[in-house]
């Protein structure tokens, strides 16, 4: 029971954290662009969360109790690593994705245990993790040319059109994180009333006082975007990790939307292209997935 | 300054009528054609009282210009949108500025130096035609500006921008024309004629020139609003 409760409370730190660093990729946009106010955003960013969680959430529940055997002791350790990781990653300003440590961790500590995680599972993982964001780069890349070509005949039309696309857009984002990073967290402490409950707790903590220094400096980026290409973004990104969250793989949010920028910034006939978001995709991949594989085994 | 609701932040209102309320800009620097041109066809009489009235439309366009740029920063405007705005609001200010520096122009060289000097006028008369011709030329540019600002059809606004650049085309050749007609008769003139008829040619060209960067920031807000 002590056990039980320890992992339902990593779980909810972990879900704080998620929730506040992961805000910024969903509504990140909108606040900077100033298309709605800060609380506004917000709070479509946790109802898009818990109503993922709560209507897609099961979904994770085979890769989560696959991965890992079911001990709270080893889930604590794994929540545990997952935060510290976290922490480190951001006092070092280094590019980590929660869920990519997450999963590595899980797997590192399968590992340890002398239990190999399901082969196709884990063939699916890697070859989702590595196909998304090429995928992402290739859909944000041909959607968004085609929205250049389009000549608009309303102006204003569009423009609300086009806000209303990106609320639409920043919702299903966070419909979507809160369907597979959080069902990910919310099925590997075991599922149920009261971590549900924890979490969507934890989903409000994080969203309205741990997102702040993430959206100023995600939006900030983003918000020089043009809508067209955010809507593009945030969608293709969206809806890949919908994809992976129904065929119950965990992926990472941020991974795929800096991928998607990446391909609507190729679409621009004058473009300066910038190799770090290529760099800083493969880097995260690396550094995140294999910091939780290492610690996991380690542990 | 009241915050504005969602509807109106999603229905881009805030930016919507930002724009609509520009056109005052093209208004005015219409009206101030209008008298720069009564200055140049005139009596001589009125030419203090017109200089007057030019100055305090000036004063008026920078009054809007302190309003505008202090909505363009506070307001629910796209932070991407901000500078093109800023840049916009500057431009549209500039006809303006320009024309109240012609008003000054006109105003010392036909009350302060004309009447000791009474035969000039016959030298500068065929010049100021042509200046009212390129002014005529700007009033239209400037209304395709209005139309650019008030119009939400992509279509006429890039019309009105292609109309705006056979303006710019043709009166920047009228300036060729009177620079190459003053440069002919250089030996009429003195210095003062001179340098008057140059900086009068090179300022209503600029005013003209500074319609078409007007014309193209707007173009480039629309697209940014819509792609």
């Amino acid at each position: 029971m002590q056990l039980f409760l320890v992992a339902v409370l990593l779980g909810g730190i972990l879900t704080i954290l998620v929730s506040g660093n992961n805000l910024s990729v969903s509504v990140g946009t909108l606040i900077g662009a100033k298309i709605v106010r800060r609380s506004t955003g917000i709070l479509i960013g946790i109802i898009g969360y818990i109503t993922g969680l709560i209507i897609e959430g099961d979904r994770l529940r085979y890769a989560a109790t696959s991965l890992l055997p079911h001990s709270f002791y080893y889930v604590s350790m794994a929540l545990l690593i997952s935060i510290i990781a976290f922490i480190l990653a951001t006092v070092l300003r280094s590019p980590l994705s929660l869920t990519m440590v997450l999963v590595g961790t899980v797997i590192g500590i399968s590992i340890h245990l002398g239990r190999i995680p399901e082969e196709n599972l884990l063939l699916l993982i890697v070859i989702m993790w590595v196909a998304s964001p090429i995928m992402s780069i290739a859909i944000s890349y041909f959607f968004n040319k085609s929205m250049v070509k389009r000549n608009p005949r309303n102006i204003w039309k569009t423009a609300t059109t086009l806000k209303w696309l990106l609320v639409g857009a920043a919702f299903f984002t966070s419909f979507t994180l809160g369907a597979n990073t959080l069902g990910f967290i919310l099925n590997l402490v075991g599922g149920g009333t009261l971590v549900t409950a924890v979490m969507v707790v934890g989903i409000v903590i994080g969203s309205i006082f741990f997102s702040e220094g993430a959206i100023r400096r995600v939006g900030e980026e983003m918000y020089s975007m043009r809508y067209s290409s955010a809507v593009v973004s945030l969608l293709g990104s969206a809806a890949l990790v919908e994809a992976a969250t129904i065929l119950g793989i965990p992926l990472s949010n941020s991974q795929t939307l800096s991928a998607s920028v990446v391909g609507s910034g190729l679409s621009y006939k004058f473009k300066a292209i910038n190799f770090r978001p290529f760099l800083l995709i493969v880097e995260t991949w690396v550094i995140s997935t294999f910091i939780g594989l290492f610690l996991g085994y380690l542990v | 300054m009241e915050k504005p609701s969602l509807f109106k932040r999603l229905a881009s209102i805030g930016e919507k009528n930002l724009l609509i309320e520009l056109t005052v800009y093209p208004d005015l620097s219409v009206s101030v054609a209008d008298i720069l041109m009564e200055m140049m066809q005139g009596k001589r009489e009125d030419l203090e009282a017109l200089n007057e009235s030019v100055k305090m439309k000036e004063k008026e366009g920078d009054n809007y210009s302190k309003k505008f740029n202090a909505l363009v920063t506070r307001g629910a405007v796209n932070p991407s949108l901000i500078d093109n705005l800023l840049f916009l609001i500057n431009r549209l200010d500039d006809v303006i500025d320009r024309s109240y520096y012609l008003s000054r122009e006109i105003k010392r060289m036909n009350f302060d130096y004309v009447p000791r000097n009474g035969n000039i006028s016959t030298v500068t008369g065929p010049f100021y035609q042509k200046f009212v011709h390129m002014l005529t030329s700007g009033k239209e540019a400037m209304s395709c500006v209005k139309g650019m600002l008030s119009e939400a059809g992509m279509d006429s606004i890039r019309d009105y921008m292609k109309k705006i650049e056979i303006i710019e085309e043709a009166v920047d050749d009228l300036k060729d024309s009177v620079l190459d007609e003053t440069y002919r008769r250089a030996d009429e003139m003195n210095y003062l004629v001179f340098n008057h008829i140059t900086s009068m040619v090179h300022k209503i060209d600029d005013m003209v020139d500074d319609c078409e960067d007007a014309a193209g920031l707007i173009l480039s807000i629309y697209e940014s609003l819509t792609r």
